[in-house]
């Protein structure tokens, strides 16, 4: 494999050593673009007490073009789908090369305390969401409950 | 199937007329066509004098290259906007505004004097309208975005000051130029677009990194306001790409004699009114097909092309085995390997005249009747019905490859040709190099005629491959003979010009200039005998289908 | 080039089969749309002209275990045929498919399905005598 860019080797010391809290992100031992993360849901949303697995990949034209990632756990959000890709304008048009890999988490974990579902992913989640949104919000929090509890995963 | 127009153009081609008129007609009709030309008006009212006329009908279109497109639809626009109307902006500002107004000026205008501040902001340009965009080397800068400590580096920054170093600002634009959007700063927060001159000078700092030479290259090419430009001829539909290999010129449709909804009907018919194929011209005179997008593929309509075309895609499998390229002398069997274009063949070994195409003796194609276009279907021997049946097979079978052999046979001639063409070419650049040490009497003017001899076997040979593809569908009957004949002064007169050619750059002609000049009235002659026979094999063609003189057999 | 995970290049690969970038001849996708280990696969292939399987549609299934695409894929007619490197089960023979056989990283499942659709018709098999239309293994 090629040699690591100098920015992709600070990014992951600095994950590694500064840690977001309620954000661990760390590189897999046979590719150390492919990134094994864990969000905390956000206090004040129905994913409160939910650890979230996810994935991430930096691709060869990283830092120019956004890194990849999806969520391995199984979550009920308008913007997320059933295959755990996130529909995030950071992650696409809104890239900036001055964005990192801390930063993009940190949207992410903003997203889970603010769904958006006027610009959906998941359709049926999102028609659900703006029909009866306390009955969504309840689905989400067992959700969490049953697929993103810290207990099943440690 | 094309050639790139390196290998063929000659230097004095810079010279060349660039109004030159495509068409099949000789010089003399060009000139009768373009006093009768009538002014074309564009859409925004002015005449457009790079019109042209496809004398096979009126359609009328123009040719453009990239670069000409960026000057007229953007750089003109541009400073149109500033004598009328905004003198006191600057090239960037005005650029940057059109650009975010998607080139309409008028959106420009309006916005700007609804409220310049919010045109300003929204287009992402400084409000004070100073803009502080600098290039400074700094010694000791780490980059934000590479993490890279630089002893010395060129920093681009703009009026907000980030900065960041030019390494970054240069893979960063190679990779958002595709969108052709405003590029902002790096930083994700600041909204300020980088001016498109900023662009150039990014590209040439980070390139004379590399190569330590700055090139300075014109407004008009710049890669934003090209990549700009491909998206606005991608999303127009009057526009069409140039199908040649390594053409990157276009074609823009100004006007055409059949109404848009009935050109829909006859691409969808089975129309044989083949003066409505939309044959267009690209600036370096590749002839193509507006509706197919496709080659000019005259005398065939576009539905027998898009059959053609699908029967060799599903019998590639059974034609490969068609080797095009090697064959046995007919006589002693020894290998041959056909390099140019010419398919009047001399064995070697035993000498023997062929023609590469029948495989039969050379000398009975040099009479005024020769028959190796013409499919013979051999007489039907009796049998039963399961004989019957597999011969009817067969001899189908046989019919598409005798075409198929001789519609391929030209296309790879004329790579041959090509080849060839380039070596005469590069053969008459080096003696015109050498000429003025010698003081030889021999100008640019004298050897003009190469390029058009040039261009004229090269569409010939496209007209000839087509009219196998034509000849497969045609149904038999008197005049089937006429094309056929047609076909065959064709064929040898574009055999006979690309013999001359090829015989200049045999190895054992020392004084090839010498034999250029020596034939220089035969091959004059005979190029034009290419376009007039080419011409008359059409419109007879054109002419005997609308009679109905001609038909196409159904499959 | 480095190494692209699994999971991100079976999801490059699914938005290619469900955008239908791809050819026309053939087409993939998930068996199940909530499969978020992307494992298990149903492909068609458009029976090649001028072969005893124009005009069929064979339905396959293909399983990307965990480890693909360093390991190819298993690849599984459901619709009956007749071929060389598929067995009386319907399974493709490994080491009777070159693509399979020699298999690399950067071979998707559309290489996979273009090249036995290329494999149907080649002259050796294009005139295979094959099962009735519609049977399944």
């Amino acid at each position: 494999m090629a040699a690591l860019p100098k920015r992709i080797i600070k990014e992951t010391e600095r994950l590694v050593s500064d840690p977001v809290p309620g954000i661990t992100a760390i590189p897999k031992e046979d590719n150390l673009r492919h990134f094994e993360v864990f969000i905390d849901g956000p206090s004040s949303s129905p994913y409160a007490g939910g650890h979230f697995s996810l994935e991430l990949f930096l691709p060869d034209d990283y830092p120019m073009c956004a890194p990849k990632v999806r969520f391995l756990t199984k979550i009920y959000h308008p913007n997320i789908d059933k295959l755990g890709r996130i529909c995030l304008d950071v992650l696409k048009d809104n890239w900036s090369p001055a964005l990192q890999i801390r930063t993009i988490l940190l949207s992410i974990q903003a997203l889970l305390g603010a769904p958006n579902p006027d610009d959906p992913l998941a359709n049926d989640v999102a028609e659900d969401w703006k029909k009866d949104e306390k009955k969504a919000i309840e689905t989400a929090q067992s959700w969490t409950k049953q697929y993103a509890s810290a207990k099943l995963q440690e | 199937m094309y050639y790139e127009s390196d290998a063929v153009s000659f230097e004095y081609d810079e010279d060349d007329d660039a109004s030159d008129s495509f068409s099949f007609e000789t010089e003399d009709d060009d000139a009768a066509l373009s006093q009768a030309k009538p002014l074309y008006y564009t859409s925004n009212g002015t005449t457009d004098d790079n019109a042209r006329t496809s004398t096979f009908n009126n359609v009328w279109y123009r040719p453009w290259t990239l670069q000409e497109f960026v000057q007229v639809h953007f750089l003109d626009k541009m400073e149109k906007l500033k004598q009328d109307h905004l003198p006191n902006c600057s090239v960037d500002e005005l650029l940057i505004m059109l650009q975010y107004k998607k080139w309409q000026s008028e959106e420009v205008i309006n916005d700007y004097f609804d409220s310049r501040e919010r045109l300003y902001k929204n287009s992402g340009l400084p409000l004070d309208g100073k803009s502080k965009n600098t290039f400074t080397v700094i010694q000791d800068f780490s980059c934000y975005v590479c993490c890279e400590t630089y002893p010395s580096t060129t920093v681009y920054s703009l009026t907000c000051g980030h900065q960041f170093c030019i390494s970054c600002y240069y893979h960063y634009v190679t990779h958002e130029i595709s969108n052709s959007k405003l590029i902002t700063c790096i930083d994700p927060e600041c909204t300020l677009s980088i001016p498109h001159k900023d662009i150039d000078e990014i590209f040439a700092t980070y390139e004379a990194k590399v190569s330590a030479v700055k090139v300075r290259k014109p407004l008009s090419l710049n890669p934003l306001l090209i990549s700009s430009a491909k998206l606005f001829i991608d999303s127009h539909n009057t526009y069409k790409w140039c199908p040649a290999t390594d053409c990157n010129h276009f074609t823009e449709l100004l006007g055409t004699p059949k109404e848009a909804e009935e050109g829909e009907h006859l691409k969808e018919s089975k129309s044989t009114d083949i003066s409505q194929v939309s044959i267009i011209g690209c600036p370096d005179h590749h002839e193509f097909c507006f509706d197919c997008n496709y080659e000019n593929h005259l005398p065939c309509p576009c539905w027998v092309v898009k059959l053609w075309i699908k029967k060799c895609e599903d019998d590639s499998e059974t034609a490969n085995w068609i080797d095009a390229n090697t064959n046995a002398c007919p006589k002693c069997q020894a290998s041959i390997e056909k390099n140019g274009g010419c398919n009047h063949m001399t064995c070697r070994k035993c000498r023997f005249e062929f023609c590469w195409i029948c495989l039969g003796d050379w000398i009975h194609h040099n009479n005024s009747y020769y028959s190796c276009n013409k499919f013979k279907e051999d007489k039907e021997n009796g049998g039963n019905e399961t004989s019957k049946r597999k011969y009817k097979s067969k001899l189908s079978l046989q019919k598409y490859l005798h075409f198929y052999k001789r519609f391929a046979i030209h296309e790879s001639s004329m790579k041959g040709d090509l080849k060839t063409l380039s070596q005469v070419n590069e053969v008459t650049r080096l003696y015109m190099e050498a000429r003025k040490e010698h003081e030889h009497n021999l100008s640019w003017n004298d050897i003009q005629f190469l390029p058009d001899a040039i261009k004229s076997l090269a569409n010939g040979r496209k007209t000839l491959k087509w009219t196998y593809c034509f000849a497969y569908y045609l149904a038999d009957s008197n005049f089937s003979e006429i094309f056929e004949s047609n076909q065959d002064y064709l064929n040898k007169t574009v055999e006979d010009l690309s013999e001359i050619f090829e015989s200049i750059v045999s190895k054992k002609n020392t004084n090839k200039v010498g034999t250029i000049l020596k034939n220089k009235n035969k091959i004059i002659n005979l190029s034009d005998l290419i376009s007039s026979r080419r011409k008359t094999l059409i419109s007879s063609a054109e002419v005997n289908l609308k009679e109905g003189l001609l038909s196409f057999s159904s499959e | 080039m480095s190494k692209i995970p699994r999971n991100f290049k079976l999801l490059e690969e699914l938005e290619k089969g469900e955008k239908g970038l791809g050819a026309e001849s053939i087409s993939y996708g998930l068996t199940n749309q909530d499969d978020i280990t992307m494992t298990y696969w149903n492909g068609t292939i458009l029976g090649p002209p001028h072969s005893t399987h124009e005009n069929r549609i064979y339905s396959l299934t293909i399983i990307c275990d965990e480890s693909y695409p360093d390991k190819p894929p298993k690849v599984k007619f459901i619709s009956k045929i007749n071929l060389p490197c598929v067995d009386n089960a319907g399974n493709v023979v490994v080491s009777e498919f070159d693509t399979l056989k020699n298999w690399k990283r950067n071979y998707t499942m559309e290489t996979v399905l273009l090249e036995l659709r290329k494999s149907m018709a080649s002259p050796a098999n294009k005139k295979l005598a094959q099962p009735a239309e519609g049977s399944t293994f």
